[in-house]
């Protein structure tokens, strides 16, 4: 009889083995006290034990129950697995399994989807913000205003991406709750619902609405520095093709006598190549200079050389000079020049070369480049290339063409133009 | 509903007085047809809604614990007793309708 009593204790530990220490002491001491007051009172504790049910039966509605309260009051996944791993236990007939496991693997699908969204947002909120602050203090202090911007930029995706982050994760608990709520009431049903909903939107009230307080202030403040110091407007102004308001024009003139080779190097303005006899014997270049750009221009031995630079005011300028910036250096060449090479390079601004027939070489980046030849009577060679861009000449005829490459030559041509970009397109008239 | 039903059991039981498990028990099947190992979960959730608290006292040689009514376990009751009374106008009014109103 003493030893049923012992089982039954045992039996009921080893199916708790998973609950936490002072939770299966608390079941435990309350069974061996009912036991022992069963016996006390008379009874035959093999009668009560039958009547008590099967150890499992019983720890099965524990565990459930156990792991109701903390997917309530912690939703997560955790201890969403832990519920979903327990209500197993108390089911019967193949169709509530069929029913549950449909349920299950939706809302499983759904909270993994969105707890995922919640850390991803949250891993672009810090490297934004990180990676923003870093081109920050890259810009030299002499430019406040862009550096300052660049920080509002930081907080502003931190704050937006943060705020994103929130709102998944809150959106990831409450499907949580929701889920367990439902299973909870497939379990078995119960007149409490109207008592946890207060629960739980009492503990709502309490801790939720500070964060996204505090992120929508970071987002006010960022956008009012960075609005502030015009740096969107600027990047506005690249990414859609405009010209800047506000640049210097510079000019210079050469003597086409003795020049041997022209080299022109853009970041991303664009350069132009252009017959011009409004000035014969002269070479000219202008150049549209914007405030984020600087430049260099020297002449010597018969080279003129003219090299564009970012001056370090505008943030993530690698990435913002892939796109074209609508200030153009302009080189103005006089019908009897003849050079030994003019050199064009630029990453990411546009080349334009009209009606010049020299030995020239041009490479860029993402910058297309556009060449018109059509009113040139002397022969010529073009050599052509791009890696991912597309070449369009059409009155050349196929035998020259390959595979994103074009090689034309003339007879007796003397002079070469040789394009190459590497992703931008090639156009040839 | 029977479930719902237990927790009106305990908590109308514990309001006319403290009591240990066993005799809470005792008292409840007598009241409703229900399993006798339905009760430690139900025990447990009323405790952790803060609608009981327990203690220890000693009886003969060894601990037992007492489950006593709280004051938002009273209003509580309270409530359920409303729905009841509702629920009992509901099935006066539909004579001969689902006994239980599921």
């Amino acid at each position: 009889m003493e030893n049923k009593a012992a089982d039954f204790i045992n039996s009921l530990k080893e199916n708790l083995s998973e609950l936490p220490e002072d939770e299966r002491l608390n079941v435990i001491l309350y069974y061996e006290e009912y036991l022992n007051d069963a016996r006390d009172s008379g009874k035959d504790v093999d009668e009560v034990i039958k009547s008590l049910g099967n150890p499992s039966d019983i720890a099965a509605v524990i565990m459930a129950e156990v792991s109701f309260n903390q997917a309530r009051n912690k939703p997560g996944i955790k201890n969403f697995n832990k519920v979903i791993k327990n209500i197993f236990l108390g089911v019967s007939g193949p169709f509530g399994y069929f029913i549950r496991t449909i349920y299950l693997i939706i809302a499983y699908g759904l909270i993994i989807i969105f707890t995922g969204a919640s850390l991803a947002s949250l891993l672009c909120a810090v490297t934004g913000f990180a990676g923003l602050l870093y081109e920050a203090f890259k810009i030299p202090s002499a430019f406040a205003g862009e550096r300052l911007g660049t920080i509002g930029m930081s907080l502003f995706a931190l704050g937006v991406f943060a705020l994103l982050s929130y709102a998944f994760f809150i959106f990831s608990k409450w499907l949580v709750s929701r889920a367990t709520e439902t299973i909870r009431k497939m379990v078995r049903k119960n007149i409490h619902q109207k008592s946890y909903k207060a629960m739980a939107e009492k503990k709502k009230q309490g801790s939720g609405k500070l964060i996204p307080l505090a992120l929508s202030v970071v987002i006010i403040a960022g956008l009012i520095l960075s609005v502030a110091s015009g740096l969107p407007i600027k990047l506005f102004y690249i990414f859609n093709s405009m010209k800047p308001e506000n640049f210097k024009l510079a000019v210079s003139e050469y003597s086409a006598d003795g020049v041997r080779k022209i080299k022109i190097t853009t970041e991303h303005s664009c350069v132009k190549l252009v017959n011009d006899n409004t000035k014969p014997g002269k070479i000219v270049i202008t150049y549209e200079q914007p405030d984020w750009l600087d430049y260099k221009e020297t002449s010597n031995n018969g080279e003129i050389v003219f090299k564009e630079s970012s001056n370090g005011r505008l943030p993530l300028f690698n990435l913002v000079s892939l796109h074209e910036s609508r200030t153009d250096v302009t080189v103005y060449l006089p019908d009897d020049l003849n050079v030994d090479l003019i050199e064009i390079g630029s990453r990411g601004g546009y080349v334009y070369i009209s009606d010049i027939l020299q030995n020239i070489g041009v490479e860029t980046y993402t910058g297309g480049i556009y060449l018109d030849i059509s009113h040139i009577k002397e022969p010529y060679s073009i050599n052509a290339k791009t890696e991912s861009g597309r070449i369009e000449a059409d009155w050349i005829p196929d035998k020259y063409k390959g595979n994103s490459e074009i090689s034309y030559s003339q007879q007796n041509a003397e002079k070469t133009i040789d394009l190459f970009s590497t992703r931008g397109n090639i156009e040839i008239e | 509903m029977k479930k719902g039903l237990l927790d009106v059991c305990v908590l109308h039981v514990l309001k006319n007085g403290d009591t240990y498990g066993y005799k809470l028990t005792q008292e409840i099947t007598e009241l409703l047809e229900v399993s006798e190992s339905a009760l430690y979960p139900v025990l447990r959730r009323l405790e952790n809604q803060g609608y009981l608290i327990t203690y220890s006292a000693e009886f003969s040689g060894r601990l037992r614990k007492y489950y006593r009514i709280t004051d938002l376990g009273v209003r509580r009751l309270n409530e359920y007793i409303q729905e009841l009374l509702e629920l009992k106008r509901v099935i006066d009014a539909v004579t001969g309708g689902n006994r239980d109103g599921e």
